[in-house]
């Protein structure tokens, strides 16, 4: 490099704007789209795939292409779960709650377009937190330990009344349901096998993938079939409505999309959380601040714009972990960690230090990956949303095929694909007698991480290092308020003289 | 204009690759001497670990360069999950011709005890290719300066010290009970989900020490922020370290990776696989691959190999509880 | 029964926006509500119908049977080493089964006495849906067994064609031209780009 130009971000900057490494970025965009879009093949799976590819390539390169295709995927995974209610990636669960909802109403454009921008500014706000606060940042994760995490999860796991969309009771079954599945396997601290019933592939924990390929997507789909009716054969064209948000849309983005990129960022740095847990946190907390709030789950286009940005905001957070700690921030981050030892590139607090310009290097590359891919899915979306203009049994055979091929793809495995199935038939089942399907994914992510982390506290130091330590204080004396306060608040509101102030409903419908 | 070069030149071969052309390496390689009648056709080479990380990039880097030794293709698959006994069941179902492999670690020798039916001596060892010895390390401010200071105060307070592990009744957790059996101490296990976050526990003092491949451990140690007590191998590995061994601890270990066959495999197949794996592993990208994850690469022959699997079983019997 | 159905009849094709699915509840079928709830706007009067009790009563039944079964299960889980204790393997299910037991036990009091309950019924299932479910599901399961069995361009072929017709296509394109593509892409896909051995 030209030694007057010798300032990490310039440096970092020039060696991003050459033509080899514009080549890749461009590879990578569309590989991370195709991949987005194919329920069951997750950014994960295309990132290690691409990791024998791009290990002939310098590391600018090899990360060029890594790292376009985790932030392109970031908008395809959208699409299919707005449009067909199957997430393309684990990254946009919380995208169905609202997305789906929001398309069957004859809003997919908008929805279309608001998740493509949220996730655009979730990006942006996760690749500032990389670029400003790295080290601050990673330094503050370090006090997560198992207490502590135990305590984030504790938190988490008070989003199951909001992911219920008012049948809270059921939710919560539907959540312990969830937390049940996550035990199914290998137990995290002395590997005894748990509810493996001698099948050996169980020893491995039900497939997370398959699990909400089947819940979301092969359940609506089963259920389409069982309600369907002949007279209505053909599918009528869905309105589309307005493609781009007006005004007063804008407006009434602008909370949830600032409350989903501060969710993200945050989320993003605590290790191994991922853009699933994220988004539905954010989801739940531009619910807890939205006016609208008997909107979310039946179309909201603030939930869905919320949730997008903050599972794409983890982006930063996670390569933030990633490259100040050591320590991977999420399972794409994992892949990855491989890939740039053989580089030579050593993930670690070091790198901020001795590799200032590779770390400028990574920010561009994310910025121009968000761009690129910003416009070409506004460009792109209008052809996908032909979709749904095919003919309901098309629609079907394309979303059972393509999720059954795409769950054997992950692990080369029929029992995967049973998994799924077995899913979708419990899936329906929930559909048809109200159990909402959010609070179980929710317990099957963090049922994991909160047992292990429990049982590890316990084990450094007796229940003695949760309640000495004052974050996992903090945090569940939090979680607790939230459970409480609103029968607080109803408690309260029965005194006379304030029965005109207007109760909200509590945990007594179901 | 080099690096646009090169970029063209790997661009085209994703492409290629992407498109299926890939075509088999012809015959130029030469095949075995001893019996040319083998390979004749594609081999399947099988991963029992989810793509990326060390064991995928072993099998990655070795592809082309037993493709250049075999004169055949050898495609590479993933088969994760249950501890890696979903390969290993697989391999021992299929047909002992040398065309069916999977790569092997230490788990073949330790699964039995873990409640799996499966034992080094359902396979036939092809050839062991990389090796990664442990090391234990403690936090950088850890009132211990060597490992016999640790293993003094755990005599004195049983029980109390903590180490991390990436896993329970991973080899590691093993080792720790391995120690404790040799120093006569007793320590609490912490078994962490992989090597990355064990390693980290101890960064954060969540843990009081951490048994662990010094692989992982030494980008810490480098950055000043863990300390190394003892390395668990015969020779000292780090500069300035101690082995176990020299301290007065008889244990030394490492993890593995090798190559297996179904068992029933002819002596001759395996003789030409071992052989080409042998120059595969000797090879300068072979190396230079393992050298920048800290891993070195160590060759054992099909004989060799399987003695060793048969010995670490014996071991770990008593170590796995 | 019989009037609800005129009810619908009228309203053909005026499915309210809020309708779960969307699709039109027009067809006159004859199952019975046992089996199945009737559609959001006729909810308010199954409300008052004893038939409807029992299904809504469902719900809390499966929880509660679901929390027994998982902890009976978390009996069957030995504890092995000596980090058993009462905070071993067994406990976060136990936990789990709790949760499910108390989240059914408070649905099935709020079934027996609320007297209005707010429940959303989905779409009313057909005969012909029904069954096309079963062999759907069937025909799926016979597909995922012939991966690695069969050549895969083959199965997935027949398995759309045989879904396509089941789900009322008749005209031959749909039957053979559209299974031809999506048979083409995922071949090209997984096949050839991802080189997934199908």
């Amino acid at each position: 490099m030209n030694t007057l130009l010798s300032s990490p971000i310039l440096d970092g900057l020039s060696s991003v704007f050459e033509p080899s490494t514009l080549l890749c970025l461009v590879i990578g965009v569309l590989v991370g789209m195709l991949v987005g879009v194919f329920p069951g093949v997750t950014a994960t799976m295309a990132i290690a795939l691409a990791s024998g590819f791009t290990l002939t390539l310098g590391p600018i390169q090899g990360l060029a292409v890594m790292i376009t295709i985790y932030v392109s995927a970031q908008y395809g995974d959208r699409i299919p779960a707005i449009l067909v209610n199957t997430p393309g990636t684990p990254s946009s669960i919380s995208s169905t709650f609202d997305g789906y909802p929001l398309a069957k109403s004859g809003k997919a454009g908008i929805a279309l377009t608001s998740s493509a921008f949220g996730t655009a500014v979730g990006l942006i706000c996760g690749t500032l937190v990389l670029a400003i606060g790295g080290i601050p940042l990673a330094r503050l994760a370090m006090h997560f330990g198992p207490a502590e995490v135990f305590g984030l999860v504790v938190f988490g796991l008070t989003m199951m009344v909001g992911v219920s969309t008012g049948r809270i009771w059921k939710g919560v079954a539907s959540g312990a349901f969830g937390l049940f599945l996550a035990t199914v396997g290998r137990d995290p601290i002395t590997s005894v096998s748990r509810y493996t019933f001698g099948i050996n592939e169980l020893n491995s924990g039900v497939s997370f993938i398959a699990v909400i390929i089947g819940l979301f997507g092969v359940a609506e789909v089963i259920n389409q079939i069982l309600t369907y009716r002949k007279s209505t054969g053909v599918a009528p064209i869905l309105q589309l409505g307005r493609w781009f948000p007006d005004k007063q849309t804008m407006k009434q983005l602008v909370k949830p999309v600032l409350i989903g990129s501060a969710t993200g960022s945050a989320m993003g740095l605590v290790p191994a959380v991922g853009g699933d847990i994220a988004g539905i946190t954010g989801w739940e907390n531009a619910r807890r601040a939205s006016k609208n709030k008997k909107l979310f789950g039946k179309g909201s286009i603030e939930g869905l714009t919320a949730g997008d940005t903050s599972s794409a905001a983890v982006l930063g957070g996670s390569i933030t972990t990633t490259m100040a700690l050591g320590v991977p921030g999420d399972s794409v981050m994992a892949v990855m960690i491989g890939s740039m030892l053989i580089w030579g590139i050593q993930p670690g607090p070091s790198l901020f230090a001795n590799q200032p310009d590779l770390v400028w290097a990574i920010v561009t590359i994310m910025a121009l990956a968000t761009l690129i891919t910003l416009v070409l899915n506004l460009f792109r979306m209008k052809s996908m949303i032909k979709l749904l203009e095919l003919p309901k049994p098309y629609l079907w055979v394309i979303i059972l095929i393509f999720c059954m091929v795409g769950t054997f793809a992950i692990g080369n495995s029929v029992f995967d694909v049973m998994q799924m199935l077995v899913f979708g038939l419990i899936g329906t089942f929930m559909i048809r007698f109200g159990f909402p399907p959010g609070p179980a994914v929710l317990g099957l992510v963090l049922g994991p991480l909160a047992e292990s982390n429990l049982r590890r506290a316990v084990l450094i130091d007796g229940w003695a290092s949760i309640y000495t330590s004052p974050i996992a204080v903090t945090l569940i004396s939090i979680a607790l308020l939230v459970v409480l306060w609103p029968l607080l608040r109803n408690a309260v509101a029965l005194f006379p003289g304030q029965r005109n102030r207007a109760a909200t409903p509590t945990g007594l419908d179901s | 204009m080099n690096k646009l070069y090169k970029a063209g030149i790997a661009a085209v071969a994703v492409m290629l690759a992407l498109s299926g052309c890939s075509s088999a390496q012809g015959e130029a390689g030469g095949g075995g001497d001893a019996a040319p009648e083998f390979p004749t056709k594609d081999i399947r080479l099988v991963v029992p670990w989810a793509p990326g990380g060390t064991g995928d990039l072993t099998a990655r880097t070795m592809q082309p360069l037993l493709e250049e030794e075999l004169g055949v293709k050898v495609i590479v698959e993933n088969m994760p999950g249950a501890n890696g006994s979903i390969a290993y069941y697989w391999l021992a179902d299929q047909k002992p011709d040398g065309y069916s492999l999977s790569l092997i670690g230490a788990e073949v020798s330790t699964l039995q005890y873990l409640d799996y039916d499966l034992q080094p001596s359902d396979y036939a060892a092809v050839a062991q290719a990389t090796q990664s010895p442990g090391a234990v390390a403690v936090p950088v401010d850890s009132p211990f300066e060597t490992i016999g200071d640790l293993i003094e105060y755990s005599k004195e307070n049983p029980g109390k010290l903590t180490f991390g592990n990436p896993g329970p009744g991973s080899i590691w957790d093993a080792t720790g009970n391995g120690l404790m059996d040799e120093t006569g101490v007793k320590w609490t296990s912490v078994p962490f989900d992989g090597e990355a976050p064990s390693i980290q526990a101890a960064v954060q003092k969540d843990v009081d020490f951490v048994i662990a491949p010094i692989a992982t451990i030494k980008p810490r140690l480098d950055e000043g922020l863990l300390r190394v007590l003892a390395t668990l191998t015969d020779e000292p590995a780090l500069d300035g370290v101690p082995t176990a061994k020299q301290e007065g601890i008889e244990l030394s270990n490492a993890s593995f990776i090798a190559v297996a066959a179904p068992k029933g495999t002819p002596e001759d197949v395996l003789q030409i696989l071992s052989d080409a794996i042998g120059k595969a592993t000797e090879s300068d990208e072979f190396v230079k691959v393992l050298e920048k994850q800290n891993i070195q690469p160590k060759h054992r022959n099909p004989q060799e190999l399987a003695k060793f699997l048969q010995e670490e079983a014996d071991r770990y019997g008593v170590w796995i509880r | 029964m019989r009037s609800r159905h005129e009810h619908d009849t009228g309203s053909r094709g005026m499915a309210p926006p809020s309708s779960s699915l969307g699709e039109g509840q027009a067809e006159a079928t004859l199952v019975e509500d046992l089996v199945d709830g009737a559609s959001i706007s006729e909810a308010v009067h199954a409300l008052e119908r004893p038939g409807n009790r029992i299904r809504d009563l469902v719900p809390a039944a499966v929880s509660i049977t679901v929390g027994i079964a998982i902890s009976l299960g978390s009996l069957q889980i030995n504890a092995r080493g000596g980090q058993s204790g009462d905070f071993g393997p067994s406990f976060w299910p136990q936990t789990t089964a709790l949760i499910c037991i108390v989240a059914g036990a408070v649905v099935l009091l709020q079934v027996l006495l609320l007297r209005h309950r707010p429940i959303e019924y989905p779409e009313r299932m057909t005969w012909r849906g029904g069954l096309n479910v079963l062999a759907t599901i069937v025909l799926l399961f016979a597909y995922a067994q012939s991966f690695r069995q069969l050549p895969f361009w083959t199965t997935t072929f027949v398995a759309s064609v045989v879904l396509l017709y089941l789900f009322g296509i008749r005209s031959w394109k749909g039957l053979l031209l559209f299974p031809a593509i999506i048979t083409a892409i995922l071949h090209f896909l997984f096949a050839v780009a991802l080189r997934v051995p199908l």
